[in-house]
């Protein structure tokens, strides 16, 4: 009966061994996570997408903090949803860029059109 | 106690395997977004890289539930393909703001083509009409100078002609002096030889109708002036009037001058004789408008 008992406790630390913790350190999530950051500030991602950037900055943080707790499994899915929002934050920024420029190209070609007309206009008289 | 123990273990366990069993709410969502974005034509065409990527982060999420990851993992990987999922909506979204920007900048480019063109043709369609306004220009002018030329010799033809009808030429224009004896003893009436020299007169005078002609009455010093202001009228009158026959008489001015501009002495018979006279003024072109006194 005793060594039933051991048997099961066995198990169920295997259980919780497979499913809840890694021993590697996720240092090549840590990397993306780190890079995707990095990328999406350079792309002005701050001023564009503050929520997203402000998310995996937090995630990015806390998975530094699972790190030094060698908490590896947490570590990396707050490193891999840092990426994400990281690149989400990149993508909608440089939407933001161009949905800009096309703004200020529409201005300007509305500008050059109506000084033609009035070059135009001024040249037939 | 020890039954007691294995008892909960055994729920534990069994609670574990249900919940990985149940089907994850997360990875749902993102089985449908992902199901979503691959029905989006715009999506597959402007982000089917960024397309791909969610469908392999969908992949893992549904792989580690089948193999009973626990819930937690699948949650995680779920919205991790969830994520993938916005990131290929908003990348297909630039891809579409790209074209559009593209668009703008060839029509602004085109513009640009079509207003060089447009002043361009406006610059020479300038240039061709001062051109053939100074053309016109100088026609005007060749022509301007071949009617000063063509008046010239007009003028000069008169002058000739007048000067065969024995007329002098003064400061004012041609002259021509018709002495009193050219009247009717008496009257006011021109004799008949009189008449065909002012007829030859009034002939050339229609062939120049620009030039005016200015009639003046002299008198001698005897006499009142009253009365001899009087005659000198009356004569010119008569003289003007033998002119009108033939030329427009507003053409004609008629004025007396009486004894005022004596043209020989008064004390003698000869001298008196030729004081009294008509002179008539062919005026000079350039005086034609204003007659004076001389």
């Amino acid at each position: 009966m005793k060594k039933n008992t051991i048997n099961y406790l066995m198990v169920l630390i295997a259980v919780c061994l497979s499913a809840c913790a890694s021993k590697q350190p996720p240092i090549s999530a840590m990397t993306k996570a780190g890079v995707a950051v990095k990328r999406a500030e350079d792309a002005q991602a701050v001023e564009a997408a503050p929520l997203e950037m402000r998310l995996a900055r937090e995630q990015l943080d806390q998975a530094q903090k699972n790190m030094d707790q060698k908490k590896y499994d947490d570590a990396r899915r707050n490193a891999e949803s840092a990426t994400v929002q990281a690149e989400l934050a990149e993508s909608k920024a440089k939407l933001q860029d161009t949905k800009t420029k096309t703004t200020d190209a529409q201005q300007g070609l509305q500008t050059l059109e109506k000084e033609i007309k009035h070059s135009n206009e001024r040249g037939a008289k | 106690m020890n039954k007691y123990l294995s008892t909960i273990m055994l729920s534990l366990l069994t609670l574990t395997t249900i919940s990985c069993a149940q089907k994850n709410m997360a990875l749902q969502d993102a089985r449908s977004a992902f199901q979503n974005a691959s029905n989006d034509p715009t999506v597959q065409k402007n982000a089917p890289v960024a397309l791909h990527d969610a469908g392999l982060a969908l992949k893992e999420a549904n792989e580690a539930e089948a193999k009973g990851a626990d819930k937690d993992e699948v949650s995680h990987l779920s919205s991790l393909a969830m994520k993938r999922v916005e990131i290929a909506k908003i990348e297909a979204q630039k891809k579409a703001q790209d074209s559009q920007l593209q668009e703008i900048s060839k029509t602004r480019t085109d513009a640009v083509l079509t207003a060089r063109e447009q002043e361009a043709k406006a610059a020479r369609e300038k240039a061709s009409m001062m051109e053939a306004s100074n053309k016109q220009l100088e026609t005007a002018a060749t022509q301007s100078q071949a009617e000063k030329d063509a008046l010239a010799l007009k003028n000069e033809t008169l002058e000739k002609e007048l000067a065969a009808l024995k007329m002098k030429p003064t400061a004012r224009g041609m002259e021509l002096t018709l002495k009193d004896t050219v009247f009717e003893f008496g009257k006011a009436d021109l004799t008949s030889g009189a008449r065909r020299d002012l007829e030859k007169l009034s002939q050339e005078l229609k062939n120049a109708p620009d030039r005016k002609i200015l009639v003046e009455g002299h008198t001698d010093g005897i006499g009142t002036d009253e009365f001899n202001q009087a005659l000198s009228e009356r004569r010119a009158q008569a003289i003007k009037d033998a002119l009108a026959r033939d030329i427009d008489s507003s053409r004609i001015t008629a004025r007396g001058l009486g004894k005022q501009y004596p043209v020989a002495s008064n004390n003698t018979e000869a001298g008196r004789q030729q004081n009294r006279r008509v002179t008539v003024t062919v005026l000079s072109a350039e005086q034609g408008s204003a007659p004076t006194a001389q």
